[in-house]
């Protein structure tokens, strides 16, 4: 037990080792009984000094038999900081708030021909032309339902006959399109007002759609 | 830096596997550990048995410590714990009002004599703090005071050096000589300290 480990021990107990001298303190330590003891009596005497020492002292030999107990326990995996689940949970909760604001933010309400025919016809392949004019409609497919196959499941409805989507072609493709029912906010009809809605099933031959186009026409 | 910080310096060497830094937390605590559960089981040789479950309980927890309370607050409350779950498999009623952890660490009457307590374990508590006193008060003045700083009224090596007019490596080896000192004359009181295991 050199003086300078007594003096590093001493700085420990106040907390003014650096990482690197506690460190090598502590490899000192393993093998300095005497300076262990040290520690001990060095904390003692702060007790005295502040006049608290505690009125039964642990027998000499009691911090011994705790690192013996401690080293025939059950080894408890000492492992980095897990987040709790809770944690995962909540960030998952807020990803999918994000998404479905996402969603309701992005929903197309009746877009401008001019802003939303772009976006569509982006999408639109040759193999499937009937579809090609949808986007050249004022509604358009909104982005994150935009390819084919987004395009080809859904129609948008159009409301009344005061609407900009009147002149929508209810059936553009072989699925029936229902309108739905117009929404109301404080009694006025919204035109802007749209809904998708996903249809599966055919009711009109694939030949009999040019004629119904012209017709909308 | 206070005494949290030296523990928390040491709960995170023990997080990342360090087993001698549990060491140092085990030795620096010990003796408040057994005094507080004295005051729950007056049977002196449980006590012993439920300080050192108590720690064994603390290593185990120790990786799920976050350091949202001091050390000593966390590892008093598992102590307490431990000693009424013992009271109560042993068929005993435990208190129902709890020593405040400031009172178990600082309060008035920490250490003093409560119903456990031997005529002869008092004596020792008493010849310990007179060991400390007396040798400090022969102490010289800048070791005295450097010391007194420290313990009493807790200031960093920074403030010492601040107030003594010195730099922080003559504050530094100052304490230490004090504590040197101190430990001379301390070392052969505790020497003749019971080992109840032996």
């Amino acid at each position: 037990m050199s003086e300078s480990n007594l003096e590093n021990l001493s700085a420990a107990a106040d907390g003014q080792l650096s990482a690197q001298e506690l460190r090598f303190l502590m490899r000192r330590l393993d093998h300095d009984q005497a300076l262990r003891d040290a520690w001990d009596r060095f904390h003692l005497a702060g007790d005295g000094l502040r006049g608290q020492v505690p009125g039964q002292l642990a027998s000499a030999g009691f911090a011994a038999r705790v690192m013996a107990a401690i080293d025939q326990a059950p080894l408890v995996a000492v492992a980095p900081r897990r987040r709790h689940w809770l944690h995962w949970s909540a960030g998952g909760a807020i990803a999918a708030g994000v998404a479905v604001a996402a969603l309701m933010v992005s929903q197309p309400a009746g877009r401008r021909p001019d802003t939303a025919a772009p976006v569509a016809a982006t999408h639109v392949t040759s193999a499937d032309a009937s579809v090609a004019d949808v986007g050249s409609s004022p509604a358009a497919a909104p982005q994150w339902l935009s390819g084919n196959v987004a395009s080809r499941l859904t129609q948008q409805a159009a409301y009344g006959s005061g609407s900009p989507m009147a002149s929508y072609p209810q059936q553009v493709s072989q699925y029936q399109v229902q309108p739905l029912q117009p929404v109301q906010f404080n009694g006025a009809i919204s035109a802007n007002d749209a809904r998708y809605m996903i249809l599966l099933s055919p009711v009109v031959p694939a030949q009999a759609i040019p004629q119904q186009r012209a017709q909308a026409r | 830096m206070g005494e949290n910080e030296v523990d928390q310096a040491l709960v995170e060497r023990v997080q990342a596997g360090d087993r001698r830094a549990f060491d140092l937390l085990v030795r620096k605590y010990q003796h408040r550990l057994v005094a507080l559960i004295s005051r729950y089981v007056r049977d002196w040789s449980e006590c012993e048995d439920i300080a050192q479950e108590s720690f064994v309980r603390a290593w185990k927890a120790l990786p799920a410590f976050r350091g949202e309370s001091a050390f000593y607050t966390w590892l008093y409350k598992i102590a307490v714990n431990t000693a009424k779950n013992h009271l109560v498999a042993m068929g005993r009623r435990p208190p129902t009002d709890d020593i405040a952890v400031e009172d178990a660490v600082h309060g008035p009457g920490a250490g003093r004599l409560h119903e456990s307590a031997t005529p002869e374990r008092e004596l020792m508590r008493q010849q310990v703090e007179q060991t400390v006193f007396s040798t400090v008060q022969a102490l010289p003045e800048e070791l005295r005071v450097a010391i007194t700083l420290r313990e009493v009224d807790g200031l960093s090596y920074d403030e010492i050096a601040e107030k003594m007019g010195c730099p922080i490596g003559t504050v530094r080896s100052r304490i230490f000589r004090a504590r040197e000192a101190i430990d001379e004359k301390l070392r052969p009181v505790l020497d003749t300290r019971e080992d109840y295991r032996t």
